[in-house]
């Protein structure tokens, strides 16, 4: 029997051992400076990974704290609330999603920052970016990093032949997108087979249509997506986006195109002139058609729309401390800090909200204008399909990407649409 | 049996046990014990996910779409394999060819799902099934040189092609054809300026017709329907005048900058018309992987993962007929499709079978294909039950009793097909 018992104590361990991960690594020793356990998603072999580990360098010189990094992948979600539930978090983790700082907050894991980071908050940040992390009136977390996602890319060549200047209100998009129409341009690629750019697309709308307080209430579910402000954005929107004439391939062509292909259609083959979407498309157009920022692509902020104030769509990363450990708060602090990122910043590939952070250090326009919006937008809104239950905001054909897909099927059906993304919105949040 | 001989066994035997039951059985019975159960697995819901399952309209896509798998994927497969092993029989560089043929099926299937997305794509320039069919497509009816131009100036498109009103009085007659939605770089080289000649206050002169068919943009400022400077002229275009009853007075031919010229005509009321030729589009490629085509289009790229497969099986068991048989059958002054017909397939018969069912349970069980091959926007209308299954259960809500429920339901439909197979298994064991 023993060797049965034996076979099966390791199959269980062996399973047991699978589900955990390595939960004994790191034993903090309060030597000399200490050591923190820090998490996020890159690898530590990933650009933005090692990167990263860098600023950890700079910080573990200045402190004398040890940082032990590990980069969790996509599954920093699900292997840090196990961590937690386990009584085993690490000492920071970077999270880009903020509904995971709420459920971390609701489960009693974050830890409320100390004076000093409400202090280097309040003197390095836009006020937009403490109210991100802050749940219930305390702030919990630090976003040193973001995204900006409200940047419309074109074809430079095209608008100096046809001595197109960018447009900067929507009016002036749609006049635009009319010359290269008549030009015998596609004025538009838009990515239709990937729900998340219509949702991209619907976001930067809706906060200029409907304005920020709107937009949070349509987050927060407080308003239906049958509420008239929708229906109402849907119908700008629709002016481009589901307008046959500037669409590449029409609406069901936008439909069968993907985000890559919708960025080789503008930069490679020319088959349309514009594109909308995050800032990584300029390094998609290089790697892809060779495209160079300034000569074949620029690109200019999402226009506003009948006067709508500078408003910036995007995404960040936040660094929440999860232990007592005193290394843990000393790094929070740290990253309100310009010195922490201005490395990062001048590497590129990193832009920072961070307004005292010094523009002339980003190594080239794109990220220089990237960051400029991002310190200087009125308006900041996090990315809605992120901040929604992910059965809701990030599903292949469900929610607001299917929701929008059919739309884009059928934008007559507007009322039917919504009616149907308002079900799945009420299912989702019921959870 | 002896206490020690009776351990060996045990030790011998609990690695697959445990394998077979932490790994088989256990989540088996777990799956069917959820799908009892709510979408957390919390409540308790009796046959409830078994009765919804079929309420929801992409669950009864995805159970018609499987239906037409099951139909039509072995069918082809196999008769794919059955003919490239009869026909790869006679060719010399057998092996190179089988060999050629089954690769596909050493590619994971989810890849091959990306590959055949990308040959796919409408776009002729850059699907290689619509490049293909763009040979004879523009060979056949090749684009006009207006292809994609909309009119800027009064004009309207019927069947025969574009149709301008216009007025020839004593002093002869005027027309503009602005047109817009061309690039500059698709108008002919030898373009040049459009034409003022409209304009002038000169009337053209008894019995004449003059107009400009030009391209009515530049960079900048443009006013519709006014030829300014900088905006080409369209060489080449045909020009026919008709009457009221639709008959063909004259013809013009548009000079490079645009401008045509028709004489010897009565004063009256006319219609000129650019023919439809002139505005036929390049072939746009056909989409494939629409809502309506998704699933043709993916059991075509089954057949051609799988048809390898098919083909090796089912050349091994044409090896193994006896060869006798089929001279006899030739001495005796059948013919080819008669030997193929009467002797080949009836031998290889057993060995269809198993070809057959093997494909069978894959048609049922299709999942990773269809992730690859379908377009996000067509998830829907290309779904199959695996499939479905699958996006209950770990995606959106994350339904783990309904997909459970799926999951069930997808079993009993291969439930038989499985028992078909091991009763003939058993019997051909036993024949030997």
């Amino acid at each position: 029997m023993k060797v049965v018992r034996l076979i099966a104590f390791f199959a269980v361990f062996a399973l047991v051992g699978a589900a955990c991960g390595d939960d004994d690594t790191d034993t903090t020793a309060p030597t000399g400076g200490g050591e923190i356990e820090v998490v996020w998603i890159r690898g530590a072999d990933h650009p933005e990974g090692i990167a990263f580990l860098e600023v950890l360098a700079q910080f573990t010189a200045e402190t004398g704290i040890q940082v032990n990094y590990q980069g969790l992948g996509d599954d920093l979600p699900t292997i840090l609330s196990t961590r937690v539930q386990g009584g085993d978090p690490p000492d920071v983790a970077v999270l880009a999603q903020p509904g995971l700082l709420k459920d971390l907050v609701a489960r009693g894991a974050a830890k409320p920052v100390s004076q000093t980071v409400i202090d280097g908050m309040a003197a390095n940040f836009a006020p937009v970016w403490s109210d991100l992390a802050t749940v219930d009136g305390t702030l919990y977390g630090v976003y040193f990093k973001a995204g900006n996602k409200s940047l419309v890319f074109y074809d430079v060549q095209v608008f100096d032949d046809l001595a197109i200047t960018p447009p900067t209100t929507w009016d002036e998009w749609i006049a635009v997108s009319q010359t290269l129409a008549d030009n015998g341009y596609t004025a538009l690629a838009v990515a239709g087979a990937d729900g998340w750019t219509l949702s991209d697309w619907f976001e930067n709308v809706y906060v200029r249509t409907a304005g920020q307080e709107k937009y949070v209430q349509l987050t927060n579910h407080e308003i239906p997506w049958t509420d008239q402000s929708v229906v109402d954005a849907l119908a700008v929107m629709a002016e481009l986006v589901a307008n046959p004439d500037f669409v590449l391939g029409g609406r069901d062509g936008a439909l069968q195109t993907n985000f890559v292909a919708s960025i080789t259609a503008v930069f490679a083959t020319a088959d349309a002139v514009v594109v909308e979407g995050p800032g990584d498309i300029a390094g998609i157009a290089k790697e892809e058609a060779g495209a160079e920022v300034g000569t074949d692509l620029d690109f200019f902020p999402f226009p506003s729309i009948d006067g709508s104030p500078p408003a910036v769509l995007g995404g960040g990363d936040v660094a929440v401390a999860l232990t007592d450990n005193p290394g843990a708060m000393a790094l929070l602090e740290f990253l309100t800090t310009p010195a922490a990122v201005e490395t990062w910043a001048a590497a590129g590939g990193f832009t920072s909200p961070n307004q005292n952070l010094d523009l002339s250090l980003y190594p080239d326009e794109l990220s220089r204008a990237v960051a400029e919006g991002l310190v200087n937008a009125e308006v900041f809104v996090f990315d809605l399909s992120d901040l929604v239950p992910s059965a809701f905001g990030g599903t292949a054909g469900a929610g607001i990407w299917g929701g929008l897909q059919n739309w884009l099927q059928n934008p007559d059906n507007v009322a039917a649409v919504l009616a149907q993304i308002e079900a799945e919105a009420e299912a989702a949040m019921a959870e | 049996m002896k206490r020690g001989k009776w351990l060996l066994a045990a030790a011998f035997l609990a690695p697959a046990i445990v394998v077979l039951v932490g790994l088989v059985v256990w989540p088996a019975l777990r799956t069917i014990f959820d799908s009892f159960y709510g979408p957390a697995g919390k409540e308790f819901v009796g046959l409830d996910n078994y009765r919804d399952m079929f309420r929801f309209e992409r669950m009864r896509i995805a159970i018609r779409n499987s239906f037409i798998w099951v139909i039509a994927f072995p069918f082809f497969v196999t008769i794919t394999g059955l003919i490239l092993a009869v026909l790869s029989e006679r060719v010399r560089w057998r092996t190179a060819f089988r060999l050629m043929l089954f690769m596909p099926a050493a590619i994971a299937i989810l890849s091959s799902g990306i590959i055949w997305r990308i040959m796919y794509e409408a776009n002729p320039e850059r699907g290689a099934v619509n490049a293909l069919l763009n040979i004879p497509a523009s060979m056949f009816s090749p684009p006009g040189d207006l292809a994609g131009a909309t009119p800027s100036t009064d004009a309207a498109f019927d069947r025969d092609g574009l149709i301008v009103s216009l007025d020839v009085g004593r002093d002869g007659g005027t027309v503009l054809v602005g047109m817009i939605g061309i690039r500059e770089d698709e108008i002919p080289e030898s373009a040049v300026q459009a034409s003022s000649i409209a304009d002038s206050p000169e009337p053209p002169g008894a019995g004449t017709l003059v107009g400009v068919v030009w391209r009515d943009a530049r960079p900048g400022e443009n006013e519709r329907g006014v030829v300014e400077a900088g905006e080409f002229g369209i060489p080449d275009v045909v020009v026919r005048l008709i009457d009221a009853q639709d008959q063909e007075l004259a013809t013009g031919v548009t000079e490079p900058d645009g401008s045509f010229r028709i004489t010897g005509i009565e004063p009256g009321a006319y219609r000129a018309r650019i023919p439809a030729s002139e505005f036929r589009e390049p072939w746009g490629g056909i989409t494939w992987l629409a809502p309506e085509l998704a699933t043709m289009s993916a059991i075509i790229a089954g057949i051609w993962i799988w048809g390898g497969f098919a083909l090796l099986v089912i050349a091994s068991g044409l090896a193994s007929i006896p060869r006798e048989l089929q001279e006899a059958a030739r001495v005796d002054g059948a013919n080819e499709w008669q030997v193929f017909r009467r002797v080949t397939v009836p031998l290889l018969a057993p060995v269809l079978g198993v070809v057959f069912v093997t494909l069978t349970i894959n048609a049922l069980k299709m999942f990773d294909l269809i992730i690859g091959i379908a377009p996000g926007s067509v998830q829907d209308e290309a779904n199959v039950i695996a499939l479905e299954m699958w996006r209950t259960a770990f995606t959106g809500l994350g339904n783990r009793g309904l997909g459970s429920a799926i999951a069930v339901f997808l079993f009993l439909l291969i439930l038989p097909v499985m028992i078909f197979n091991i009763r003939r298994f058993r019997i051909e064991e036993e024949r030997r």
